[in-house]
């Protein structure tokens, strides 16, 4: 899907631009999936690297509409969010914007029925290629001044999400 | 059922050493720049503290775990060390990811197929 025409002569690296994508049946009709996908997210979300709170967290709130914020709250009511609803269309699809510390990517999940006990969940979390030279840019100031150059985009982006979201996990005494 | 209380260790980390070593080399700021730089282009040590306007020492540090963690090719071109980033390195991030995103797939499914009152043990009854 994503193309990767952005690769520019005698760059070094050539790694084929993410989304991740994976997929599951579930022996269940597509509405009670998607419901129960949505109602249960803070159980099965793979927060554990990127959520601010981790075990701190109480309750993950899933306002069930486009546009909705979807947030987790800590047990002194702390709210923090985890993004916003870009497509709401039950019970095909949801879209959630996703925020890794610095960086927003967007993660889909669709609902196909299968049968009427079948149901088939994908999710693709992709926009790791859309990140902007801003945030590039803002994140090479924080590692001491380095601008310009150039990068590739795709696997150097994801890294700078996945290495910054690393770097921003609360240690002891410190908060996200 | 909401999240809270500590999640179940299958996603607590990364899924092998390999990858865990590589998260921890990107941990760094300026190791990651140093990657960013070297993403598209080969560069020797000397120009890369150049572009940061540090010691050759100072960075040659950063490249030494960078390198260690699969993240960064050298080669010798006479007296010169050009490196550069080696991208079969990041393979077991795209990896971690996938797997990520297979668990939380594989969880979410347990719960709704549980509220069925179905369970993995029962695959083999199926009437498929």
């Amino acid at each position: 899907m994503a193309t990767d025409g952005q690769a520019r002569a005698g760059t070094v690296t050539a790694m084929r631009r993410p989304p991740v994508r994976q997929s599951t049946v579930v022996r269940s009709d597509v509405g009670h999936t998607f419901d129960t996908f949505v109602r249960t997210i803070g159980a099965w979300w793979p927060v554990t690297l990127f959520s601010a709170g981790q075990d701190r967290v109480r309750d993950v709130t899933f306002e069930r509409r486009l546009g909705g914020r979807v947030y987790e709250t800590w047990a002194d009511g702390t709210q923090v969010d985890w993004g916003t609803l870009r497509a709401w269309e039950p019970p095909e699809r949801f879209v959630m914007s996703w925020r890794i510390t610095s960086a927003a990517t967007e993660v889909e999940l669709r609902f196909t029925a299968l049968g009427p006990a079948l149901t088939r969940v994908a999710v693709e979390h992709r926009g790791w290629e859309a990140l902007t030279e801003e945030q590039l840019a803002a994140d090479c100031a924080l590692s001491g001044g380095y601008a310009g150059g150039s990068f590739d985009r795709g696997w150097a982006r994801i890294l700078a999400c996945l290495a910054a979201a690393v770097d921003g996990r609360p240690s002891a005494g410190d908060g996200a | 059922m909401s999240g809270g209380g500590p999640r179940d260790g299958g996603t607590g980390g990364a899924a092998d050493p390999a990858t865990d070593e590589a998260l921890r080399a990107l941990a760094e700021p300026r190791r990651r720049a140093i990657l960013r730089l070297v993403a598209c282009d080969e560069l020797a040590a000397g120009e890369i503290a150049a572009a940061f306007e540090v010691t050759r020492t100072a960075v040659s540090q950063h490249l030494t775990v960078l390198k260690n963690a699969g993240l960064l090719t050298e080669r010798r071109d006479g007296t010169r060390r050009l490196y550069r980033a080696r991208p079969e390195g990041l393979a077991g991030l795209k990896q971690f990811l996938d797997d990520m995103w297979g668990e939380s797939l594989e969880v979410a499914r347990r719960l709704v197929e549980a509220e069925r009152g179905i369970h993995d043990g029962d695959r083999s009854a199926e009437a498929g």
